[in-house]
Formats: C-alpha cells, structure tokens, sequence
C-alpha cells in the first residue's frame, strides 16, 4: 500500500532517471566511485601508518582508518566491493611495506570482512553501524595478532585482550564517521540513481 | 527497490551497546588478570631470559637479572641489521634503536614477563622471554 507521499517521491526519482537498466554513463559513474574508494583507502592507510602507534607497547597497532572505506563499501554496495577494496588495499601495503605487512594486513581485513559480511547479512541489515564496526575492528586485530604468532612463532595470549579492546575503540570512531557520512551518501545516490538494482538481492 | 533508499540504519541500538559494553568488560577483567591480578598474585621472582633470535637462529641470550646495558645486535651474515638492544635495572629488556622502516619493535617497549616477546619482522629478529632451558609460553603454534 503506498501513500500519496511515497507515489510522489517515485515520481520525483523517475524524472530524474527513469529507467530500470543502466547506461554506460551509470556504469562510469559507478567505476569512478570504486576507484575513488580504492584510492580514499591507499591515503588512509598510508596516513595510518605515518601517524605514531595511539597504542605504544602493543605491536601494530594502528587506528584502522581505512576500514572506513570497506565498511562504507559493504553498507552502500556490496560485499563483493568490500572484498575488493581489502585485497587491493593489501597489495599496496605489499608494495609499501613488504609482504610481511601484507600479511598482517590481508588477515586482519579477510578476518573483519568476513565478521562484517556475516553480521550484516546475517541480521538482514538490521545491524546498528556501532555492533558491525566495533566486531569488525576487534576481528581485525584478532586476525593480525593470530598471522603475526603463527608468523614470528611467539605466544599472543596476553596481547589478544589488549588488542581487542583497542579494536573495538577505533570500531566505535569508524561508526561515528560512517554515521555522519550517511546522509551525504544517500542523497548521493538518489541523485544518481545510477545505483538501482546494484547488488541487491 | 535498492538498498540505498532503505533507512540509514541507527548509530546503535540499546541491544548494541549493552553487547558492547560486555564484551569491553570481559575483556577488560581479562587484561586486568594477566596484567595485573595475576602477577600480584603470584609474583614470578625467578630469574628471567631474553632469547634473541634471527630466523629460528639463536643469536644471544641474555640474563635479566637487573644490569641495565646497552649493545648493538650483531647478527652472522647480516651486517645490514641495525639494532639497539637495551636491558634495564627492572629486570626488563627493549629494543631502543632499529633500521627497520615501521619501528613496530621500538613501539612495543620493554618485556619481561613470561610469554611476552618483541618482534622485528623486516629484521626477522625475534625476543622472546623464557627461563634459563629457553623461551616458554609458546603454546599457541604447539
């Protein structure tokens, strides 16, 4: 059943793009927000790692400024999306900093990605951005803290509380940001509504 | 109808945050034991070990018995590893000085306790705390 109002508004979002399948202007527009994304996500993790440790004492530990971009990614696209800006985002901490770098960083983001993708889809998208972003940034230490034992072949058990509770503090900053980002965003996207029938079910 | 017409989802709800703040306070509580609690408790007077090591090599091993020194790591072959090593009169070392381009080793500061280590990974030189027979705790990769 819709009301007058909600006719209206598919009225006005039918004169601004009217139809269902996509145009090639679509297309690019979405590319160049993809390849914004990736490159929103270089900056900050560079910026990340140029800042000093908030954490001194507990190993690479950083803010994880650039899960901004992948949960931003997971929410507004697809999980798809989300994976993609992780791996790249790996291969150019390969570059920077080496592949035990991109090590850690491949396993802290699989790990958070994979906690993110599950508890969004799992509660249907009904998740506050606070839960997702505070389990994915816990995950991401956890999956660090685990390749970085298994790696340098060292005990992380009095590291594991130290690092989760930081993880789940910068969690709580990126869903802060994400939160004011939001309607941004979204009227970004109603007005391109480039974005019809992306990745949704 | 797409998902970017949906409603923002909320910052957190009342369920969320309670979630959150558990867990905050486990792990917390948890901290506080090992860090805290646990060596109060049961104090560990016994005479402390730095095992340095270069890729599963041995380099040093060092006795933390409260000299405070400071050296340069010198690794066999590996002339272009730059380290300062430091042990303190708390019975506790840290590595001061390092070539290594994100100083993660530098960062971690001074350890001491049994199962704590510090890890140079471009080095590829580890510090592990143990006894006398070696490093201990080590129980996560078996």
């Amino acid at each position: 059943m819709k009301n007058e109002l909600e006719m209206k508004n598919e009225l006005n979002k039918s004169k601004v793009a009217p139809p269902k399948k996509r145009t090639s202007h679509q297309h690019i527009t979405m590319m160049v927000l993809r390849a914004i994304l990736i490159a929103l996500s270089f900056l900050l993790s560079a910026l990340d790692h140029s800042l000093p440790s908030p954490f001194p004492g507990v190993p690479g530990m950083s803010l994880g400024l650039a899960n901004i971009v992948v949960l931003f990614s997971l929410v507004f696209l697809t999980p798809a999306d989300a994976l993609a800006i992780t791996v790249t985002k790996s291969i150019f901490v390969f570059f920077m900093r080496g592949p035990v770098s991109l090590l850690l960083s491949l396993s802290g983001g699989l790990l958070a990605l994979l906690v993110e993708v599950l508890l969004w889809k799992g509660s249907r998208k009904k998740v506050s951005l606070l839960l997702l972003s505070a389990a994915g940034g816990m995950s991401h230490n956890i999956g660090q803290i685990i390749a970085y034992a298994l790696y340098a072949r060292v005990s992380v058990w009095l590291l594991i509380a130290p690092l989760a509770i930081t993880g789940i503090v910068t969690g709580i900053l990126t869903a802060i940001i994400l939160k004011a980002l939001y309607p941004h965003m979204e009227r970004w996207f109603r007005a391109h509504r480039s974005y019809e029938g992306e990745g949704t079910e | 109808m797409s998902k970017n017409n949906q409603k923002s989802p909320a910052l957190a709800s009342r369920r969320d945050i309670l979630i959150i703040v558990i867990a905050l306070a486990a792990l917390g509580l948890w901290a506080l034991w090992s860090y805290v609690i646990s060596p109060a408790i049961n104090p560990d007077t016994d005479l402390k070990y730095a095992w340095i090591y270069h890729d599963n090599d041995l380099v040093e091993k060092v006795t933390l018995d409260g000299t405070a020194r400071t050296w340069h790591l010198e690794v066999a072959d590996f002339p272009n590893i730059e380290m300062t090593i430091e042990t303190t009169e708390d019975r506790k070392i840290r590595i001061t000085e390092s070539n290594c381009p994100d100083k993660i080793c530098v960062n971690t500061g001074a350890v001491s306790m049994d199962g704590q280590s510090i890890a140079c990974l471009p080095n590829h030189v580890i510090v592990k705390i143990g006894d006398a027979n070696g490093p201990t705790g080590f129980a996560i990769n078996g």
